[in-house]
């Protein structure tokens, strides 16, 4: 069975929250060079592992997994702006 | 943490590995008769010394030294998922590798009515073994060395 390839957002959250690869592997329970598979998306993680990664950085499933490549958090961020900013003129 | 040893490094020790086995093999079924000739016995002797030699050192720096070999002898609970996924698709080369090996060999054996030396029983015996450790060494760049304990 060919499986689709999952886009993540592990490196960025992982930056972000100042951690290395072997202090989120060890919290999550998986081998430090794992991290990096998931990091290249080089590998589909399981739904366990991936429920271990959501709950650990308290974050939706759905906002760090998916099955289409992330636009940059930087331009997410600007259309949220934008969004929010046409529901204040109406 | 790391192993320092390259994935060329170690493809090559893995490779001079099973070519001095596979040479170890020829070299005695060649020169067996020759063997029990004492005049020729220090020359033939010491060129198997040393083909023996290549092998245990190639399996030490290639297989133990970077706990290839015991990779794949840790218990399931101690790896992670991306491990388990590796070392089955590991033994699953492994099977099929080993068995067209030894049924090239049984074959090879019935059809020249030789019978089996020691040597390539030995042989068979020592790839039944490593071979698991030669597929995942070969096809995976990363190996999770040392993060796990191997069995007693």
């Amino acid at each position: 069975m060919k499986t689709r390839k999952i886009y993540n957002r592990i490196a960025i959250l992982r930056r972000d929250r100042n951690l290395s690869r072997v202090e989120l592997a060890e919290a999550i329970g998986v081998n430090f060079q794992t991290i990096g598979y998931l990091e290249r998306q080089d590998y589909n993680p399981s739904l366990d592992l991936a429920f271990k990664i959501s709950e650990y950085f308290a974050l939706p499933l759905e906002l760090i997994f998916s099955t289409e490549i992330f636009s940059p958090l930087s331009a997410e961020l600007l259309k949220a702006q934008a969004k929010k900013g046409d529901q204040n003129e109406e | 943490m790391k192993n320092s040893q390259s994935f060329k490094t170690r493809r090559l020790l893995i490779a001079t590995n099973l070519i001095a086995l596979l040479t170890t093999i020829v070299f005695f079924e060649a020169f067996k008769e020759l063997l029990r000739n004492t005049e020729r016995l220090p020359l033939l002797g010491a060129i198997m010394a040393a083909l023996l030699l290549v092998i245990v050192a190639t399996y030490y720096t290639g297989f133990y030294k970077t706990r290839l070999w015991q990779l794949i002898h840790v218990s399931s609970s101690k790896l992670d998922e991306r491990e388990i996924q590796v070392i089955n698709t590991g033994l699953k080369y492994a099977y099929a590798i080993f068995t067209i090996t030894t049924l090239a060999v049984i074959y090879w054996h019935t059809i020249t009515e030789i019978h089996m030396n020691a040597i390539t029983a030995i042989a068979l015996l020592y790839l039944a073994h490593i071979m698991p450790a030669v597929t995942i060494g070969w096809r995976e760049k990363d190996i999770a060395w040392g993060n796990f304990t191997p069995d007693q």
